[in-house]
């Protein structure tokens, strides 16, 4: 059970995962459109602004795919083993299966209601409930990349926080390009 | 536990130094032969691995229907199939 939850890359990866990713990230997206939760980065989420569709299909996309990217540009760098693309892009579409609950909470309406600046406590207990389904995207996200690319310890640790942080930066960059274009 | 499933010793339990086999016998006819005979590299490896790369051998060397027999990812069995080539090649330069 705890291998499913957290390292299911075990059993699934390549076109299989890419495919079961795509479907949840397709369901997710539904969900984010009608709560208003954007997921403008690799690993951000942010509630309310009320846009098209299709800026919160290219932000799911953005996200994913500079995770890939970056994932697999380290990975080929570090890694010695043959590494397969699809299996890194697959494992990565499944790993934002958390962010379905991300977009779920994003219906609670406490958090439509709020004001910049005013934070209510309801507001920062919700926050630190959806830190959760994040983790854990987090730590899917470790260990596809772990097990894409055969690395271990220390060099799979430093090689994810750096392919993250770029992936962040990217995704981030890209998003505040797009989003004026689609907004007009 | 089975005789099949006991890996063979390779490493003196004593010195670590590596072992040799020293004599075989014949379970038919009770003929011992004596004298020192290096260990192939393949028996060094663990129970699981050696079994793994008979399967690899009998699925023609192709890790997607190895995967299939197993139950497991494509990665994850490319990973195994590392490991032990990188268990083989650590080997091969400590008998060097």
């Amino acid at each position: 059970m705890k291998t499913w939850l957290f390292n299911p890359f075990i059993y699934i990866a390549g076109l299989k995962a890419l495919l079961i990713g795509f479907m949840f990230m397709t369901i997710t997206l539904v969900i984010s459109y009608y709560s208003k939760t954007h997921f403008d980065g690799a690993i951000d989420a942010h509630i309310g602004l009320k846009a098209p569709i299709s800026l919160y299909a290219l932000e799911q996309i953005i996200a994913w795919g500079s995770v890939v990217l970056t994932c697999f540009i380290v990975a080929s760098v570090i890694s010695k083993s043959a590494i397969r693309f699809i299996d890194i892009a697959g494992t990565m579409a499944l790993s934002r299966v958390p962010m379905l609950l991300v977009a779920t909470i994003g219906f609670m309406p406490v958090l439509h209601n709020t004001k910049p600046g005013q934070l209510g406590n309801a507001v920062l207990v919700i926050g630190l409930i959806m830190i959760i389904p994040v983790i854990w995207m987090i730590t899917l996200m470790f260990n596809a990349f772990k097990t894409s690319a055969n690395i271990k310890g220390t060099k799979a640790i430093v090689g994810f926080i750096t392919a993250l942080l770029v992936a962040e930066i990217l995704s981030v960059s890209l998003n505040q390009m797009i989003r004026p274009l689609l907004l007009k | 536990m089975l005789n099949s499933e006991r890996k063979l010793p390779d490493i003196c339990p004593s010195c670590s130094a590596s072992l040799q086999v020293t004599s075989l016998g014949c379970s038919s006819c009770e003929t011992i032969v004596s004298g020192k005979f290096q260990l192939p590299i393949l028996a060094r490896l663990a129970i699981d691995e050696q079994k793994f790369i008979s399967d690899f051998v009998k699925s023609s060397g192709s890790l997607k229907v190895m995967a299939q027999q197993l139950g497991l990812s494509y990665p994850t069995v490319r990973n195994l199939l590392d490991d032990i080539i990188l268990k083989l090649q650590e080997n091969e330069k400590s008998k060097v």
